[in-house]
């Protein structure tokens, strides 16, 4: 879920010609957003790592829900569902009350962008598995 | 010198591009007209390039698994028509499918048929029918090619770190 079609890590390190010369593709806001929850999982897994539990729920994670895609994709049903399910996966992270260990909750949320991004979009996968704690 | 100068410039320009927002407003055209090749992803050099012939015959003999690391110089066939994601080389008898590295940078949606020197690791990659007609989609095959595809295939994979566009 993390890095959609719609993004690039921190989008490509590449000059842009004021000419037009160059078709570049443009950044959507759900490819931004993309980016800032890949470095927020980022810092959450370090933070794991470093046997400190994440405590705040991160708002931003809800932007998933109303950020626009760039204009050849669209919201199917199939992404609509995921998004719900980042979410719900996202939350249960800092659920006090659960048995069950943080890594395995945090890891449970990185799987749903993988699952969502296998039927979306698989470019980003390899990128993704690099959050999931081993 | 000069050549390396000016990619030297390109390449402190892509640094200080620390975000995709700031990155489109960065300009280059007061280069474009004296550089030889446009570097997107990591700065590469032209140097040591191999040809596509040399390239072909390390991705024959490459078995599933391995990652053979390799530059070389090669057409560009076709690019990723939705964000120019992906690429695909001409190799004469197959293709190459040119991904790049943690989906860190693009390549321009209007490359192809120019010359590009790839750097990175080369490997094969057993890809499933709906990867397949997912690059099929960004592509812009039409529904009744993209049905057509109803089988996993082995195909000749490169994972580049830098790109040079011939210009």
């Amino acid at each position: 879920m993390f890095i959609s079609c719609d993004s690039s890590k921190k989008e490509p390190k590449q000059a842009v010609e004021s000419n037009q010369k160059y078709d570049l593709y443009l950044p959507s806001e759900m490819a931004d957003y993309m980016n800032a929850i890949f470095d927020i999982h980022e810092q959450m897994k370090a933070d794991i790592l470093a046997g400190k539990t994440p405590e705040t729920f991160p708002e931003e994670i809800l932007k998933i829900h109303t950020a626009h895609l760039s204009d050849f994709r669209e919201r199917t049903p199939n992404f609509e569902a995921f998004s719900h399910l980042f979410v719900e996966s996202v939350a249960f992270i800092f659920d006090d009350n659960s048995e069950m260990p943080v890594k395995e909750r945090y890891n449970e949320a990185i799987n749903v962008c993988i699952s969502c991004h296998q039927k979306e979009c698989t470019g980003p996968i390899p990128r993704i598995k690099k959050l999931i704690i081993n | 010198m000069k050549k390396f100068l000016l990619l030297l410039s390109i390449s402190l320009l892509f640094i200080a591009c620390k975000n995709s927002s700031e990155n489109q407003e960065v300009t280059a055209d007061e280069l474009a007209d004296e550089i030889a090749f446009a570097n997107f992803g990591d700065v590469i050099s032209e140097a040591d390039a191999s040809s596509i012939d040399h390239a072909a015959a390390v991705f024959t003999n490459i078995k599933v698994g391995d990652t053979i690391p390799l530059k070389f110089t090669a057409k560009v066939n076709e690019v990723c028509q939705s964000k120019g994601c992906w690429m695909k080389l001409d190799m004469g008898f197959d293709e190459i499918h040119v991904t790049f590295k943690d989906y860190g940078f693009f390549v321009p949606k209007n490359i192809a048929g120019e010359e590009v020197i790839v750097e990175g690791v080369a490997f094969i990659k057993e890809m499933g029918v709906d990867e397949q007609r997912h690059y099929a989609e960004d592509a812009n095959a039409s529904e009744e090619e993209i049905a057509q595809i109803t089988e996993p295939k082995k195909t000749f994979s490169f994972e580049a770190r830098g790109v040079l566009l011939k210009e």
